[in-house]
């Protein structure tokens, strides 16, 4: 059913919601990014999987407009980052490395000024931040403070964070870092809601298969700053073919 | 949302994060409290134990009276506002690189030019209210401390306004430190920047540079008598328009083309 789903609205079935193209981004004259190309489509999870330093982090600043591409192109809804309007922009929704989690503020106030920066209504923008404070079970921290909150919670709050718009396009950094086991089904239940019953755009990292990766209709494997190649999510034997596909092309034997 | 809509937005957001932000509630307290009481123990320092520290005031306070209360206040403010000031702006914008929030605020609906400009409304409005405090606790404390004089004095509206207005003067001086924040991505840039701007503006007073260095000028007004309202005077004070804008400007460049490498 989700299969048929993602197909509908993969390459054939509309414009894709991020996409780059032949990307490359250089620093201090060291490539981390080699021509990259990767689309992400609305109703389906995208998962890029690779080791640390692969340069999942650096693709998703791309996107995110954090960093400017040496070469290619990379578009957000057809435009380049920069270019997009304040609607367009709210309707990214995204965590990369730290959480928005202001230390003098409660999980409620984060939330809602979340909520403000991406665009709602102050009574919407609450009523937002109570729905997520319910999805990520943070309602026993809802009033406490940033800074007291666990590196868990805190991941929880920021997840929280980047959907208070719900976004049609949401980038995710290494969702599960920190959180705990009941926090992963919570991130995976979310993903699949959002991209297969709201037919949002998911771009997801991990560095290994984890449960999130697990859940994409799509895996890309970056390594050394190249895409190496993809894995079939229902694939037996899933992390043996990523580690092989690793393996592989760093020329290291098994 | 329209641009409007965006700097409402962003003023709402970052004024949720100021009225609970520590710097600036010790800064506030700092400079409201703080200025009045250096400023009465100088004065009680002229008659003090210590003949040093009473030979300090004295070069500074002269023989006392209203004058030379506010002339002592003066000189402490516009060092203490430069201070103050300068950390509470190079805080607010250098703690969203330093908390790694400003990574947040890329692709928000709320433009980055939006949430800088919120963030200088802001800490001008909060500069401003606080040297209206501040001005206030001053002349209380003169007053009721008995180290300035009588209430009746016709000199102290005269000075009253030249006082607030060598506060205020410092807030817009202090405008720099949003942009050493920015620049250097954490709020360690900026006070390292409101030092190098204390102590520049301390060898620009003696290398007879003078007034001519928009730090130093409110620092040298206060250090004359009265209104001390001559062309010369003014023009110097009024440089800190220019630098403040200016520097405002950069911070809002620096905002809109910010990339995070």
């Amino acid at each position: 059913m989700e299969k048929e789903r993602h197909d509908a609205a993969g390459p054939a079935g509309g414009t894709a919601r991020l996409r780059c193209a032949g990307a490359s981004k250089r620093f201090g004259g060291e490539p981390v990014l080699e021509r990259v190309s990767l689309e992400v489509y609305g109703g389906e999870i995208h998962a890029l999987v690779g080791l640390n330093g692969a340069g999942k982090t650096t693709l998703m600043r791309l996107f995110l407009g954090m960093l400017r591409p040496d070469g290619g192109s990379v578009l957000v809804a057809g435009r380049e980052p920069s270019m997009l309007s304040s609607d367009e922009r709210a309707g990214v929704g995204y965590l990369l490395e730290h959480p928005l989690a202001y230390p003098e503020l409660t999980v409620l106030q984060n939330l809602t000024l979340a909520g403000r920066l991406a665009g709602l209504r102050p009574e919407r923008a609450r009523t937002a931040a109570l729905e997520l404070i319910e999805e990520f079970a943070l309602m026993k921290w809802a009033g406490t403070q940033g800074r007291r909150l666990s590196l868990g919670n805190k991941q929880r709050l920021g997840l929280a964070a980047a959907l208070t718009a719900s976004p049609d396009t949401i980038i995710l950094d290494e969702p599960t870092n920190a959180l705990d086991p009941a926090g992963v089904m919570i991130v995976r239940r979310m993903l699949l809601d959002r991209a297969h019953t709201r037919g949002a755009a998911v771009l997801v990292s991990s560095h290994h298969l984890d449960e999130v990766a697990r859940v994409a209709d799509r895996i890309s494997v970056l390594n050394a700053g190249r895409i190496i190649g993809g894995l079939a999510p229902d694939a037996m034997d899933l992390e043996r073919r990523f580690f092989d596909m690793i393996y592989a092309d760093s020329g290291i034997g098994q | 949302m329209t641009g409007r809509g965006q700097l409402g937005a962003a003023l709402a957001v970052e004024w949720l994060k100021f009225r609970r932000a520590r710097p600036v509630m010790f800064t506030s307290v700092f400079l409201v409290l703080g200025v009045p009481v250096m400023t009465v123990a100088s004065v009680l320092s002229l008659e003090g134990a210590n003949p040093l520290l009473a030979v300090k005031a004295e070069g500074v306070i002269g023989a006392g009276g209203w004058e030379g209360f506010f002339v002592g206040a003066g000189t402490i403010s516009a060092v203490g506002g430069l201070l103050g000031f300068g950390v509470v702006t190079g805080w607010v914008f250098g703690r969203e690189f330093t908390d790694g929030t400003v990574g947040s605020l890329f692709l928000a609906a709320v433009s980055r030019t939006a949430t800088a400009a919120a963030k200088l409304l802001l800490i001008l409005a909060w500069a401003l209210a606080v040297a209206v405090a501040l001005t206030f606790t001053l002349v209380a404390a003169g007053l009721l401390s008995g180290t300035a004089g009588g209430p009746g004095d016709p000199v102290i509206p005269v000075l009253t306004v030249k006082f607030l207005l060598i506060t205020a003067t410092t807030a817009l001086l202090a405008l720099p430190c949003a942009w050493a924040a920015t620049l250097g991505r954490g709020y360690l840039a900026a006070i390292g920047a409101v030092i190098a701007i204390v102590v520049l503006a301390q060898l620009a007073a003696m290398v007879g540079l003078g007034g001519w260095f928009p730090f130093a000028a409110p620092g040298l007004w206060a250090s004359q008598r009265g209104a001390g309202t001559d062309a010369t005077t003014a023009v110097q004070v009024l440089l800190s328009l220019p630098l403040g804008a200016l520097a405002a400007g950069l911070t809002l460049r620096s905002w809109h083309r910010l990339v995070l490498s």
